[in-house]
């Protein structure tokens, strides 16, 4: 998975860039609510990140990938 | 001129007192300690004092301090330097000439001028820095681009120490609960093994630095203890070269050691290092967090925005309702209308028909057709519910032209008649001139 190599470098500048994005307004509405739900998974992974270990940050990473896919399937109902 | 045979011991003897008759006072002598030696019987102490030009020795002599002098002599030249004398230094001696014939000549110390050491030290890291600086080697680890979050930390410092202690602990009980993960190398910090030690522990860092965010160099304990090694060519250039940033908590009060000069930052103790690193991470959750509340401010405007749009198109959509229910209203009355009399007319004029049926299939039929007429005034009922008096009660109003409704004002030009339709009657105008349209 991708996301296991998501370094705080690289979650800062994805931040920066969305939510450039959705100030400067290039974000449709129906891509709005994905983008924030993708900014809320970094913010949230980096905040884990700082607190917990690598080993626990792993735990926490594959809890938020299993509730990306649950909320993603609930969409598709 | 060979006047008459000597012993040795009568030559020596003169000798002698040429000697110390020609040089009967204290003389300041500056040499290099090339060995210092404590006596452990006597306790007095030895030295081994050269003069070196290019690294070569020009001169040597041996020196002595008698344990009557030594203590105060050691002690202020410690309180001074912030260093035991040792060999390798350079001092300025107070001494008087003595010659024995037995021991030969030997330099008698009565005093050492620690500053005058302290001076040399200055100017041998003035040396030592001047060579980091000719070698680009000054401001080279400070390029290094810091990590955003200084996470992962290696250390050199030795284990058992003050200053390491304090170091972890002012990590791991940080107010924000930020967890480190932190790997000691240990080496010794002072000493005459300190910059072997340190030189090593710094190689082994360097083959795993891509495990680690920066270095960290922690040494604890007053300012009396040696920190020369911190000012060495050696260890100076290996934290210039470090692929990491490289910060310095070798904790004293003096001038800068040439390892605070080149290291990315000096920090005045373990302590303050510690609180470095804190900040470093708690910056980059702020700015975590400043990213968090421009998310969920743009967000909210925006939808707010799309909450308002959806409501004024659901107005639009009211005032069409309105007008479509009116046109529905005024065809249906017209059906009911139409209705009914083609019944009665009907009715009449089956009447021959109806007369002839059986009582009970004619009072079916009118059953049935009163229930048809019951069913649509009903229905008149509800649709007189939506009429779109209401929508003009609030001041809209509808515009007919030939009986049909102007939507925009291409449907009219210049000199035509139109009706508008109030809340409370009609107006009948003629189009004087016209604005937009589509």
């Amino acid at each position: 998975m991708a996301e296991n190599k998501l370094t705080y470098t690289k979650a800062i500048s994805e931040l920066e860039e969305i939510v450039k994005e959705i100030e400067n307004e290039d974000v449709e509405v129906d891509n709005l609510l994905e983008k924030v739900k993708r900014a809320s998974f970094l913010i949230k992974y980096c905040k884990e990140k700082l607190r917990n270990t690598e080993e626990e940050v792993k735990k926490v990473l594959s809890s938020l990938e299993e509730d990306k896919k649950a909320s993603s399937k609930d969409e598709d109902v | 001129m060979t006047k008459e045979t000597l012993t040795l011991k009568e030559f020596l003897g003169q000798l002698r007192e040429v000697i110390e008759l020609s040089y009967p006072l204290q003389y300041r002598i500056t040499a290099e300690i090339a060995r210092i030696n404590i006596h452990y019987q006597s306790g007095h102490c030895f030295l081994d004092l050269v003069e070196k030009e290019d690294e070569s020795v020009v001169a040597k002599a041996s020196g002595v301090i008698w344990k009557s002098r030594i203590d105060e002599i050691l002690k202020r030249f410690r309180e001074v330097v912030g260093q035991e004398l040792k060999e390798g230094m350079k001092v300025l001696l107070l001494t008087e000439v003595r010659f024995h014939e037995i021991y030969g000549l030997r330099l008698n110390i009565v005093d050492i001028d620690p500053s005058y050491t302290l001076g040399e030290f200055a100017l041998s890291r003035k040396k030592v820095l001047s060579q980091l600086e000719k070698e680009g080697l000054l401001t080279k680890n400070k390029q290094i681009p810091f990590p955003l979050v200084p996470q992962r930390i290696a250390v050199i410092s030795s284990e058992t120490s003050a200053g390491y202690e304090d170091f972890l602990n002012t990590l791991h009980n940080n107010p924000y609960g930020y967890k480190f993960s932190i790997k000691l190398f240990p080496a010794y910090m002072q000493g005459e093994q300190a910059e072997g030690s340190i030189l090593s522990a710094m190689d082994r860092a360097r083959n795993v630095a891509k495990n680690y965010d920066i270095l960290v160099i922690i040494r604890g304990g007053g300012d009396n203890v040696d920190l020369h090694c911190f000012d060495s060519y050696n260890i100076g250039k290996a934290v210039a070269c470090f692929p990491l940033p490289v910060i310095s908590g070798i904790g004293h009060t003096r001038d800068e050691t040439v390892v605070d000069i080149v290291a990315y930052k000096k920090e005045i103790s373990p302590t303050a290092t510690g609180q470095f690193v804190i900040g470093a991470v708690r910056n980059f959750e702020e700015r975590l967090d400043g990213l968090s509340n421009r998310v969920i401010s743009v967000s909210s405007t925006i939808l707010a925005e799309q909450q308002r749009q959806v409501k004024e198109t659901g107005s639009h959509l009211n005032i069409f309702t309105d007008f479509f229910l009116h046109k529905a209203e005024q065809n249906f009355t017209r059906t009911v209308v139409d209705f009914k009399t083609n019944v009665s007319k009907c009715i009449a004029s089956r009447g021959f028909f109806i007369d002839r049926m059986p009582d009970n299939l004619a009072s079916a039929l009118r059953i049935y057709v009163k229930a048809q007429i019951n069913f649509l005034e009903k229905q008149e009922d509800k649709v007189a519910l939506m009429n779109p008096v209401s929508v003009l009660k609030r001041g809209y109003s509808i515009t007919f032209k030939d009986g049909k409704v102007v939507k925009s004002a291409d449907d009219v030009k210049e000199g035509d008649r139109i009706e508008t339709q109030l809340y409370k009657g009609k107006i009948k105008s003629t189009v004087e001139g016209k604005d937009g349209g589509e």
